[in-house]
């Protein structure tokens, strides 16, 4: 029995590396990824780590929305995902952007008003921000908030493995224990994480921008103009990077969405040029023309 | 508590060395508590149906040895096969037959809805029912004593790995096992593990791959003709094979790590030369408890019937084995479940085993005119060809989800097949086009590339298997040099772990 033991111990270690290793290459292929379901989110966190094309200025961040204007896979300068990402994905990519580029002179980060608060106790996080975001590398980036979230549901430390996050056999797991926050509110890890990135970008002498893709009608109305999220805009100190925000939301009618976020493929096809235009502000869309 | 969960994982690894630490003289109290724990795991309520019976039929059998032959004791002995079935009879068959009666009513014109009783049939209890009553049928025949030890006989009824689906083994082969001492060995836990590997390949790679495929088309029949239904009822014949021999590795292999020998479930059933040999190979333990305790029983009875030699020209072992194939597949469909298609199924089987039986003289006399006999290798190819085609069709009736969605499928596989056939020829041959085949992937619920691994795997089995049939294929590898075997041992984690689906928790034979 004691062979036994001996064995089925350095089996075990061995198969742990084995397995971790293999977990790192299936991350790091591009050809294995592809089977992962939070691929996309990986794909560009990979990009952040690459150097943008020469001469380029601008860094696009955004939501599955601002992925519909600048797709993330296709547009050499975005690195729009989706909302579920969360405030700290997007700083932990723009770091990642800034890094490699000091040419930038523009962050601009594209999210609807009831997404770019999202807090971190969504059913999504773990798929979408955990697996991508959360391993060795990245853990100087790991508030003490964000972590105490994610000590509550102790197991999901293990994601840290290239093994837990890429093998199919471990379940996902939901953070949302508690209700969703109501849309018209920024929770306070996605406060937390605005803030970091507001500063990153001064540290680093570039602008940052945030703007709103268009949305329905009816959310300003329900919203009552978003009164609640100005006011924590204000009380945050955010509110030089969001000075364009509401001043240049689009409402549309909801017969030009898909769903109750996302543009209809064909009118967006149509009117994303106009759209664009009215989103950013003139010298974001010069440097943006010049990148291309 | 199911094998494929980590749950069980972590179970095994904690009751694995308690189990070698124990005394062994208290052994069977440590597996008896395992087992209960394991069965309750699912709910309390099934130890109830499962300890009561078992007690009932221990009593009955230690009064069944004590007594003389007589109509008192076959009297005793139809009580204790009753008890053994009762719980079995009522769950599983009682809303069938008030569904069946009430339809037939219907037919003659009653009236009113059946109210179903709805009950939640305990996992394992036709596995475990069986069990109970070859034991109470072999004690009155005097195969064996009755045993006397309680926890013994309890043990062999609950053990777990056998509990949820078989093998149902005997209480001649099984008890005595209980009796002998047992020390750790490592080749023998070593073989354990890897036979127990070995079904969660099959399970997770293979059976609940498939299973993408079949649900999706079995489940919207109408919505298909033609070649989907032929893909989609081989990928089930497969997905059956895996799940039930892949559920008897892991069980004969985790009895084989504490210890203990089980009965061989399955040999390579889809090489099989003919139906016969097909069911001496397919669900062993089921076959060989149907052939002993249904099918000997009613041919003799048959033919006891018959005073002549010859009834109505026909010989009457002949009526014996047919009346005795046909009842004994009747009602091993039945035992599959509560449904007419089940019930269609064994009787399909019951058709080709006595259409074997009946032609087998000029089959032959076929075979020796073709001169297919000179060549042993297309010989033998054709029988496996049609063996095969026999059971893939039967599995129609086993699977679909009505008899009317059954015939459908029978009556629409051929819809099309030319023309597809024609135009996927024309698409290789001139342009080396896969398009024909990706496009019908496409139509059938799974990714190309998910397909393309459970071809592989498929591949693995078979070449594994072929092997078996020549060698004993654990033996060969043990004796294999460390690296060998451990570069094997990673490389089928890795495709369990990474190839195989763990969103489906249930085995297929879980259900009956």
């Amino acid at each position: 029995m004691k062979r036994f033991i001996f064995k089925a111990i350095g089996f075990l270690v061995l198969g742990f590396l084995i397995l971790n290793f293999f977990g790192y290459l299936v991350i790091h292929s591009n050809r294995l990824s592809n089977s992962l379901s939070w691929d996309p989110v990986l794909a560009v966190v990979k990009k952040s780590k690459r150097s943008m094309p020469p001469g380029s200025t601008v860094l696009i961040l955004g939501d599955s929305v601002g992925n519909q204007f600048f797709p993330g896979h296709t547009f050499p300068v975005s690195l729009a995902a989706n909302g579920s990402v969360l405030a700290a994905g997007h700083y932990i990519l723009a770091h990642n952007a800034i890094e490699r580029n000091k040419q930038l002179k523009y962050v601009v980060l594209l999210s609807v008003p009831f997404v770019i608060g999202h807090n971190f106790e969504r059913s999504r996080t773990y798929n979408n921000f955990m697996k991508p975001f959360y391993n060795f590398e990245n853990l100087r980036y790991i508030s003490k908030r964000l972590q105490e979230k994610i000590n509550k549901k102790i197991m999901a430390r293990l994601v840290l493995f290239p093994f837990v996050k890429t093998a199919p056999c471990f379940s996902d797991i939901d953070f949302s224990y508690e209700a969703e926050k109501p849309a018209y509110i920024i929770s306070d890890t996605a406060i937390e994480y605005l803030k970091k990135l507001q500063t990153l970008c001064r540290d680093n002498g570039i602008d940052l921008i945030v703007v709103s893709p268009p949305v329905q009608e009816r959310w300003g109305e329900i919203t009552k103009d978003w009164k609640k999220m100005k006011e924590q805009i204000v009380q945050n100190g955010l509110d030089d990077i969001f000075k364009l925000y509401f001043k240049r939301i689009i409402y549309l009618d909801k017969k030009y969405f898909m769903d109750h976020v996302h543009l209809d493929r064909d009118y967006l096809k149509k009117n994303r040029a106009v759209l664009i235009s009215r989103m950013l502000p003139k010298e974001v869309l010069v440097s943006l023309f010049r990148s291309k | 508590m199911v094998f494929t969960s980590f749950d069980f994982l972590i179970f095994l690894s904690l009751l694995f060395p308690v189990y070698f630490l124990f005394p062994q003289r208290f052994r069977w109290v440590l597996l008896l508590a395992a087992s209960g724990y394991f069965y309750s795991y699912l709910r309390l309520s099934y130890l109830v149906y499962l300890i009561v019976p078992t007690l009932v039929i221990y009593g009955i059998a230690v009064k069944l040895e004590a007594m003389k032959p007589g109509p008192w004791k076959k009297l005793l002995l139809f009580a204790g096969v009753i008890s053994g079935l009762a719980c079995l009879l009522l769950f599983k068959y009682a809303d069938f037959i008030g569904r069946s009666v009430y339809a037939a009513g219907g037919i003659f014109g009653g009236g009113g809805k059946y109210e179903p009783f709805n009950f939640i049939l305990p996992i394992g209890i036709s596995f475990y029912s069986f069990k109970l009553v070859s034991y109470i049928i072999d004690v009155y025949h005097e195969r064996l004593n009755a045993e006397r030890h309680i926890g013994y006989f309890t043990l062999y009824v609950s053990f777990f790995p056998q509990l949820l689906a078989g093998p149902i083994d005997r209480a001649v082969h099984f008890i005595p096992q209980l009796k002998k001492k047992i020390r750790f060995d490592y080749d023998r836990v070593v073989s354990g593990l890897r036979l127990t590997a070995w079904g969660f390949f099959k399970k997770l790679v293979i059976a609940d791959q498939l299973a993408a495929v079949v649900n999706q088309v079995y489940g919207n029949v109408h919505n298909y003709a033609g070649v989907p239904l032929i893909a989609a009822t081989i990928a089930y014949t497969f997905q059956i094979y895996c799940d039930f021999s892949g559920y008897s590795d892991i069980a004969i292999g985790v009895s084989r790590i504490f210890g203990f020998k089980s009965m061989k479930n399955f040999d390579s059933p889809y090489s099989s030369t003919s139906i016969v040999k097909f069911w001496n190979n397919w669900h062993i333990s089921l076959t060989t408890w149907l052939r002993d305790y249904l099918f000997l029983p009613i041919a003799y009875a048959v033919m006891g019937k018959i005073k002549s030699p010859k009834l109505a020209g026909i010989k009457a072992e002949t009526w014996g084995y047919a009346g005795g194939m046909f009842i004994t597949m009747f009602l091993g469909g039945l035992w599959h479940g509560a449904r007419w298609t089940f019930v269609l199924w064994g009787s399909v089987h019951g058709i080709f085993l006595i259409f074997s039986y009946i032609t087998k003289k000029t089959r032959k006399r076929a075979v020796k005119k073709i001169k297919l006999n000179r060549y042993p290798g297309l010989h033998k190819f054709v029988k496996v060809s049609i063996t095969f085609g026999l059971v893939a069709f039967a599995w129609i009736f086993f699977r679909a989800d009505s008899i009317s969605d059954a015939f459908y499928i029978v009556t629409h596989l051929h819809t099309g097949l030319a023309a597809f056939i024609g135009d996927a020829a024309e698409a290789f041959l001139f342009n080396l086009s896969l398009k024909p085949a990706i496009d019908l992937i496409a139509r059938l619920g799974i990714p190309v590339v998910v397909l393309n691994k459970v071809i592989i795997a498929v591949i693995i089995m078979e070449g594994v298997q072929l092997v078996q049939r020549k060698t004993n294929i654990d033996t060969w590898f043990s004796r294999k040099p460390l690296w060998v075997r451990w570069s094997c041992y990673y490389t089928l984690l890795v495709i369990i772990l990474y190839w195989g689906r763990y969103d489906i928790k249930e085995f297929i034979y879980f259900q009956f």
